[in-house]
């Protein structure tokens, strides 16, 4: 299948690929994967006062796969946490020109930014107790 | 209610409808008297194609047999001299055959398909994993990369073993799950698509070992 030159980029010069610590507090994780095709992904966002200041993935999976989640990483920095949940697959497609059997891979991408965030707004909970308890 | 009274389906031809032979159908597609093909009816499952029950338990030679008989009697070099509408007919039907066969002869993908024929959900449909398994699998590719880096082939052969035996296990809860005596309903139907879509990330990994996946 020929690819569009955008994920022939990302694909060739993937953006954020690496890890960070998982097991840190302003960290979030979301590891998603498509059960068609066996891809997995990792996406994972640092937090600093609700802006996403830092984004590294690590995919194994096809070209489309790999672009959707580098794009992600390079979309969700610098915005608030609130406005990367609006981040939808449909502007990956649209971005990267993914035939309709390459959705699902715009659709891992989005997953991947929301299961991010979810870990992350559940360590944030965990790390104050005090406020739910307090009122 | 007696089975005998019950009428049997209109939709398909019971016999061959070529006037000259008439024989009874054994299949909805092919004669197997005068060697007439037919028109398929629609939406025909590779089971169907094959005229055997659906199920998890295939005798693969007998299958093989079978497709082999099959191909010949539909093969497109049957027809050569026939109208073009035959002609036509006989490469649908032969290239219904053979995706028929490359399905139910390959463990997943005939259990994706049984699946399939029971209504159950497609993994686009259900994307669920078993707690815990996207984790390891991000780490076995991690290992697997690790491994085609260092050049071990040693390694990535082991990973391809192990990566094959887990499929094969999630298969066989697959099968499992299949013979219960209460399937097929919505969460048995859901608990076998959770096992395929396992059974799917472990195909996928023995792929990338050998270094096909990509």
């Amino acid at each position: 299948m020929a690819y569009s030159d955008k994920v022939e980029d990302h694909f060739h010069n993937p953006r954020n690929v690496g890890s960070l610590d998982k097991n840190s507090p302003d960290v979030g994780t979301g590891i998603v994967g498509a059960p068609e095709c066996g891809d997995v992904m990792r996406l994972q966002l640092r937090v600093r006062d609700g802006v996403i200041e830092e984004a590294k993935f690590k995919t194994f999976g096809c070209g489309s796969a790999i672009a959707s989640s580098s794009l992600a990483t390079e979309w969700v920095k610098g915005r608030t946490v609130e406005e990367a949940l609006e981040i939808k697959n449909t502007q990956i497609v649209e971005e990267l020109s993914l035939p309709p059997v390459k959705i699902h891979c715009s659709v891992l991408a989005e997953d991947a930014i929301k299961a991010a965030i979810k870990d992350y707004q559940r360590k944030q909970k965990a790390a104050a107790p005090q406020e739910q308890t307090a009122s | 209610m007696s089975l005998m009274a019950k009428p049997l389906p209109s939709a398909r031809p019971q016999t061959c409808p070529e006037p000259s032979c008439a024989a009874p159908l054994e299949l909805p597609y092919l004669c197997g008297t005068c060697g007439e093909l037919l028109r398929p009816p629609p939406g025909l499952n590779h089971f169907e194609r094959f005229g055997i029950a659906p199920s998890m338990d295939l005798d693969l030679e007998a299958l093989e047999a079978r497709y082999l008989e099959l191909s010949r009697k539909l093969h497109p070099d049957r027809v050569l001299g026939k109208s073009a509408a035959t002609q036509a007919r006989a490469l649908a039907l032969s290239s219904a055959l053979n995706e028929a066969y490359q399905t139910l002869r390959d463990p997943r993908r005939r259990a994706e398909h049984l699946l399939a024929v029971h209504g159950g959900k497609s993994a686009e449909q259900d994307r669920r994993a078993p707690d815990g398994l996207l984790l390891e699998m991000m780490e076995r590719h991690e290992e697997v990369d690790a491994a085609r880096a260092a050049g071990d082939g040693e390694r990535l052969a082991a990973i391809e073993r192990e990566a094959s035996a887990e499929e094969d296990a999630a298969l066989d809860r697959a099968r499992s799950l299949f013979a219960d005596p209460a399937f097929p309903t919505p969460d048995l139907l859901d608990a076998v698509r959770l096992e395929l879509n396992a059974a799917n990330y472990w195909n996928t990994l023995q792929a990338l070992a050998r270094g096909e996946h990509g």
